[in-house]
C-alpha cells in the first residue's frame, strides 16, 4: 500500500538534508571513473568507499552508495562504445552496437543515446521498485533452487539463440564456461581442478576472465589501426551531438521501455541482475525488430535496449535487499553492509516501520538519474576526446589499467594471468567463431547453477524431481522448449531461403557447426 | 582432406577444449566421485565433449568449412601481418615480467615498446609518456586506494 503521508515526510526529510545532495554528484562521479575504467568495477568503488558512509546518517550513506551504482551503471558503457571493451559485464550488449556507431564516427550520438537510456533505465527502475516494492518481494519469495537454476539455463541458451548459425558453438563456450566457473573450491569443500595452487582456491575471476576475453581480441585488432576512428573527418567532438544523440531517444520509446521493463524484473532475481538483463534486452529486441540483420552493424535500438535494461535492474536489485534483506548483487551485499553499520536491517518490517526512509531512498535514487544526465552530459563530453587520440598513445595506458585493475580484484598476480590467459582464448574463439559471451555467461553463472542444482537434489531427496514438479519450474522448462523450437524452426526456414543472420561481431566463416 | 592453416588451427582449438574438459572432469572426479560433486561437472562435461566432437566430424567431413581465416584488411606491412601475434607475445612478457621486475618498470616497458611497434620514434616522447603510464597507475593503486603492488622504483 501506497503511503502518501511517508511519501511527504520522504520528500521533506530529503530537501532538509543538503549533505544529500553533496554526496548524490560525487557518488555519481566516482561511479562514472570506476565504471568506464575496465578491470575496476562498481562493487570496488563501493567496497573502497564505505568506509566514508560510517560519517553519514543511514539515507545519506545508501544515497551515495546508490549515487556510485547509477554512476557506474553508466559508466561502464563508455569503454564499451568507444572501444569494445566494456567495463564490467553489465555492458557486454551496450559493445555489439555501440562500438559499430563509433567506428561510423557516431560516437558523440551513441554516448548520448547510452546515457539517456540510462537516465529514463535507472529512473524507470526505482520508479518501478516504488510501485511493486511489496507485492514483487512476495513473487522473489517464490523463486525456489530448481527455479533459479532454470533460469541460469535460460541465460545460456539464450546466448546460443543469439548466434543462430553457430548455435552449437556457442553452447560448447557456454558449457567451456560453466566448467571453468566451477574451477576451485566447492561449497562442500571439494578441490577441483586447482593444481594445487592456492590462488586458484576460489576459482577463476571471472571479471579478469571477462576482461580478457572481450578487450584483448579488440586490442589487439587495434594495434593493426592508428585510430579508433579511421576516417579523420569522423573524428569530430560536438557537444550538439552528444545532446542531439541523448534526445533521439524519443524515436525508441518502445524499444526504452522494454528494456527497462525486462531490466527492473531480472534485476529482482538474486544472481542474475545487470550482467544477464543487458543481454535478454537485446536479444529480445533483435528478434522483435524488422530489421534484425542491422544489429551489430550500428543500430541504435541496440544501444538503448542494452542500456535500459542494464540501469534499470539497478532498481530491481533493490527489492531484494530492501524487502527481504537479501542482496541479490555484489553492489547490494556491500549496501548491506551499510545497512548493518547503521544498525539497520532489511525487510519486511523494515518497510512496515520506516515506510518514509524507503521512500527517501527510493525518491533519492529517482532524482540521482536526472543528476546522472547532467553530469553525464559533462562527463562524454571530456571522455569522447578519446577518438582524436592516436592509439600509439591510447592501448597502452589502457591495456595498463585493465592488467592493474585485474590485479586490484584479487591483489594477486592471479588476476593479471587470468586476463592474459583468456585474452589469448578470446582471440582464437573470436576467429573459430565460438561466442565469447556465452563464455562469460557461463563464467558468471556456473557457481550459481551448480550450487542451486545441488539444493534441488537435496531437496528433493537425492533426486531431481522438483524441476519438474514445481508449476513454476514447469512453466521456464515449457518456455525453453518453445524458444528452443521457435529458433529451431526459424533457422530451418532461413537456411531454406538462404539468409543469414549472425551475432553481433563475430561475423566469421564457418557458421555451419 | 582440406588441411589449411586455418583449418589446422580450428583442429587445435577443439584438441586443448577437449583436453581441459577431460582432464577437468577427470580430476574432479578424482577429488571426490561423489553425486553431489558430479551433479552438474558430469552432465556438463558430456554435453561439452560429445559437442567438441560434433564439430570436429562437421571440420573433417565438409573440408570447405573453415578453409581461410576471416577476411581482414591488410596492406602487407609487419604490423598489419604480424601485429596481434606480437600484441600477444608482449602481453605475455609484460605480464610474466610483473612479480620479477616490478609493476612499474613492467608498464614502463610495455608502454615503450608497444609505442614504438605502432611506429613512434619521437623517443623523448616515448620515455616520457611510458614513465607517466607504468608509474602513474601503480601510484594510485598503492596511495590513494591503499592497495599493496608490488614496485621497484615507488615503494
Amino acid at each position: 500500500m501506497i503511503d502518501i503521508q511517508a511519501i511527504f515526510d520522504a520528500f521533506t526529510s530529503l530537501f532538509a538534508t543538503p549533505m544529500v545532495w553533496v554526496v548524490a554528484p560525487l557518488g555519481i562521479f566516482i561511479g562514472l571513473i570506476f565504471g568506464a575504467i575496465p578491470g575496476l568495477s562498481v562493487p570496488i568503488a563501493m567496497a573502497i568507499f564505505l568506509p566514508m558512509t560510517l560519517y553519514m546518517d543511514f539515507v545519506e550513506s545508501i544515497l551515495f552508495l546508490t549515487a556510485i551504482f547509477t554512476g557506474g551503471g553508466f559508466g561502464c558503457a563508455i569503454p564499451a562504445v568507444l572501444m569494445n571493451v566494456p567495463g564490467t559485464s553489465a555492458a557486454i550488449a551496450t559493445c555489439f552496437d555501440g562500438y559499430p556507431m563509433a567506428k561510423k564516427g557516431l560516437h558523440n550520438e551513441a554516448l548520448g543515446l547510452s546515457l539517456s537510456a540510462s537516465t529514463v533505465g535507472t529512473a524507470f527502475g526505482y520508479v518501478m521498485l516504488f510501485l511493486i516494492l511489496e507485492p514483487l518481494s512476495h513473487v522473489v519469495l517464490k523463486l525456489g533452487a530448481s527455479e533459479l537454476f532454470l533460469v541460469a539455463v535460460v541465460g545460456l541458451l539464450l546466448i546460443g539463440l543469439m548466434t543462430e548459425g553457430r548455435f552449437w558453438r556457442a553452447i560448447t563456450a557456454g558449457a567451456l564456461g560453466v566448467l571453468l566457473a566451477l574451477i576451485g573450491m566447492s561449497s562442500a569443500g571439494t578441490e577441483r581442478g586447482t593444481f594445487g595452487s592456492l590462488y586458484l582456491l576460489d576459482g577463476v575471476d571471472s571479471n579478469a576472465a571477462m576482461i580478457g576475453l572481450f578487450a584483448a581480441s579488440e586490442l589487439f585488432l587495434l594495434v593493426k589501426s592508428d585510430y579508433i576512428v579511421k576516417d579523420q573527418e569522423s573524428r569530430k567532438v560536438s557537444t550538439r551531438e552528444i545532446v542531439s544523440g541523448f534526445f533521439s531517444i524519443r524515436h525508441n520509446l518502445g524499444t526504452l521501455f522494454r528494456g527497462s521493463a525486462l531490466g527492473a524484473g531480472l534485476g529482482v532475481v538474486p544472481g542474475l541482475g545487470s550482467s544477464i538483463a543487458n543481454l535478454v534486452s537485446y536479444t529480445l529486441t533483435k528478434r522483435f525488430s524488422k530489421d534484425p540483420d542491422s544489429f551489430g552493424k550500428g543500430n541504435p535500438n541496440g544501444v538503448i535496449a542494452a542500456e535500459s535494461a542494464n540501469s534499470s535492474s539497478e532498481g530491481g536489485s533493490m527489492v531484494a535487499l530492501l524487502a527481504l534483506g537479501i542482496p541479490s548483487s555484489a553492489a547490494t551485499a556491500i549496501m548491506l553492509s551499510a545497512f548493518s553499520m547503521h544498525n539497520v536491517t532489511g525487510g519486511p518490517r523494515f518497510i512496515a516501520d520506516q515506510k518514509d526512509v524507503v521512500y527517501a531512498i527510493i525518491a533519492g535514487s529517482f532524482i540521482q538519474a536526472i543528476i546522472l544526465a547532467v553530469i553525464g552530459v559533462l562527463f562524454i563530453r571530456f571522455v569522447v576526446y578519446i577518438v582524436r587520440v592516436p592509439l600509439a598513445y591510447l592501448l597502452p595506458p589502457v591495456v595498463t589499467c585493465t592488467a592493474l585493475g585485474s590485479y586490484a580484484l584479487t591483489t594477486s598476480i592471479s588476476g593479471p594471468v587470468t586476463l592474459l590467459v583468456f585474452s589469448i582464448l578470446g582471440v582464437l574463439m573470436k576467429r573459430y567463431g565460438y561466442s565469447v559471451v556465452a563464455m562469460v555467461i557461463g563464467l558468471l553463472l556456473g557457481l550459481m547453477m551448480e550450487g542451486n542444482l545441488v539444493r534441488t537434489w537435496q531437496l528433493g531427496g537425492s533426486s531431481l524431481s522438483p524441476l519438474i514438479e514445481r508449476p513454476i519450474s514447469i512453466g521456464i522448462i515449457a518456455l525453453i522448449v518453445i524458444s528452443l523450437g521457435a529458433v529451431f524452426y526459424g533457422s530451418w526456414k532461413r537456411r531454406r531461403m538462404g539468409v543469414s543472420s549472425l551475432m553481433p561481431g563475430e561475423d566469421l566463416a564457418g557458421r555451419d557447426a | 582432406m582440406n588441411i589449411t592453416l586455418n583449418r589446422a588451427g580450428h583442429f587445435g582449438l577443439l584438441l586443448v577444449f577437449a583436453a581441459f574438459v577431460v582432464w577437468f572432469a577427470h580430476n574432479s572426479w578424482m577429488a571426490s566421485p561423489t553425486t553431489i560433486n558430479m551433479l552438474l561437472i558430469g552432465p556438463t562435461a558430456l554435453l561439452a565433449l560429445g559437442l567438441i566432437i560434433a564439430i570436429a566430424v562437421g571440420l573433417f567431413l565438409h573440408p570447405e568449412r573453415d578453409a581461410d581465416g576471416p577476411e581482414e584488411e591488410n596492406d602487407g606491412s609487419l604490423r598489419q601481418r604480424f601485429g596481434v601475434p606480437v600484441a600477444c607475445l608482449m602481453l605475455t612478457l609484460y605480464i610474466l615480467s610483473l612479480e620479477t621486475i616490478g609493476y612499474d618498470i613492467a608498464g614502463v616497458l610495455f608502454c615503450a615498446a608497444t609505442m614504438i611497434m605502432m611506429g613512434k620514434r619521437n623517443y623523448a616522447i616515448i620515455a616520457a609518456y611510458s614513465l607517466l603510464v607504468g608509474f602513474g597507475p601503480v601510484w594510485i593503486l598503492q596511495y590513494p586506494m591503499g592497495i599493496p603492488v608490488y614496485s621497484l622504483i615507488l615503494e
